[in-house]
């Protein structure tokens, strides 16, 4: 005890408080979204009157970007190899084993339902194009990007999402959908492998024409 | 004994240090809290010197806040309305406890910034048809700062090949991947304590590489140009 009071009773156990600057290893982790609801709420508190962590907190999102951007290509130059193993191998064969009964049942299913030959949609780089890309429902599509003008990357990746932003589909050019999409409006976004994004383009999906 | 009577004393007297820094900071905080609510009491009377103090301690972590997750776009304006809610919202008496401004200025803040994606999102929708290619907003629009943020990644992907596997895979995990420590303190078998000095190392490692590389290329560059200077 001490000062009639028991030992610990006040000890610094917080990291953020509203006049004290968090701690920084809390900057990382705030970034990353990883803090609890009121340590987050801490920490935006502070930061709303505190220039010297809004620096810290930009500097911190620029490395966390930069590192993203420079071990993606570090990973994509190296090849899988390069990604992390240990501890995972288990994982990865039962991922393996999962993805490959997955393209067994799929490749079943499309020999027992044929889906007709792929659309090929080109995706046009000009602005005012006159018409929307136009796509029919449940129909394998090709999208043909037109990689005009686009920054030389290590990589590309295409992603598709719905009108509400729902990512359909995701993967690296070309982008084939094998299964095609349900009737909607969609936008296709292309991005760089470290996650710059470049392009986007719309595209309707109207009724089958089976 | 003797060192127990040492160990004992020194526990106390940092003890001691702790104490009066709590008390400071309580002080600290207690003279914070003043502020605040004579603050609000200004704003809630509508005198101008009592907004203009609330804009100039919050504006800039408000644009802050606002650029981080929306992007640079019609910044000022987004800003400005942000601040004319929280005035409002002081002046029908929401802020029910003056001393909690700023968990209130903040929950503000988040409320407008989920209305400009819902808006975001409904606009998108109602405006399909009107342009079928979108560039979508850079958010780093200066090609310079592009050309230097390209530049900082090769450099950083090059410094990767030179570290150890083990620093190159926490950070692999960490940035690429997203792992939290947890994770990976339990899959590459990491005290704690290890995993954050690891980290720290590698980013040190970062720096002290990054350095050389730099210096190099501009000893380099002054050899280079030394001897095109004496082949003249």
């Amino acid at each position: 005890m001490f000062n009639g009071r028991p030992r610990g009773t006040h000890a610094v156990t917080m990291k953020i408080m509203p006049n004290r600057h968090p701690h920084q290893d809390l900057f990382e982790d705030y970034a990353f979204d990883r803090l609890s609801g009121n340590e987050a709420a801490g920490f935006e508190e502070h930061l709303l009157i505190c220039e010297e962590c809004q620096a810290t907190l930009a500097k911190t999102d620029e490395y966390i970007q930069v590192m993203k951007a420079a071990t993606a290509a570090f990973v994509a130059g190296h090849g899988r190899a390069s990604l992390p193993r240990r501890g995972q191998d288990l994982r990865w064969n039962a991922a393996f084993a999962a993805i490959l009964l997955l393209t067994c049942l799929t490749g079943l299913l499309s020999w027992r339902t044929p889906s007709g030959n792929p659309q090929a949609i080109p995706l046009d780089a000009y602005r005012g194009a006159p018409n929307i890309p136009q796509a029919a429902a449940g129909q394998p599509l090709d999208l043909k990007i037109d990689l005009k003008d686009i920054p030389p990357a290590s990589g590309y990746r295409v992603e598709v999402v719905d009108a509400s932003g729902r990512r359909v589909w995701f993967g690296g050019p070309p982008a084939h959908l094998a299964k095609g999409l349900p009737k909607g409006d969609y936008w296709v976004r292309l991005s760089t492998d470290s996650g710059e994004w470049l392009r986007e383009y719309g595209l309707a999906v109207g009724e089958s024409h089976r | 004994m003797r060192k127990m009577e040492i160990i004992e004393g020194t526990a106390i007297q940092v003890e001691e240090q702790v104490e009066e820094q709590l008390e400071e900071v309580e002080t600290h905080e207690s003279e914070s809290y003043a502020e605040w609510v004579e603050l609000v009491d200004r704003i809630r009377l509508s005198e101008t010197d009592g907004m203009e103090e609330l804009y100039q301690l919050f504006s800039k972590g408000i644009r802050f806040y606002l650029c981080r997750q929306l992007g640079p776009q019609e910044l000022d304006d987004k800003v400005h309305d942000t601040f004319v809610v929280v005035v409002q919202a002081i002046r029908r008496g929401e802020l029910r406890e003056p001393s909690r401004l700023m968990g209130f200025v903040r929950t503000i803040v988040r409320r407008q910034v989920a209305a400009h994606i819902d808006k975001v999102v409904h606009t998108r929708r109602d405006q399909i048809d009107l342009d079928s290619t979108v560039r979508l907003a850079d958010p780093e629009e200066n090609p310079e700062e592009r050309a230097m943020f390209s530049q900082r990644t090769d450099m950083i992907n090059r410094v990767l090949g030179e570290l150890s596997d083990r620093d190159r895979e926490i950070l692999t995990r960490f940035y690429l991947l997203e792992q939290g420590q947890d994770q990976i303190c339990s899959e590459m078998a990491l005290s704690e304590t290890q995993f954050r000095l690891l980290k720290s190392r590698a980013k040190a490692r970062f720096g002290e590489l990054g350095r050389k590389r730099l210096t190099h290329r501009a000893l380099h560059a002054v050899i280079v140009r030394t001897s095109a200077a004496l082949s003249h």
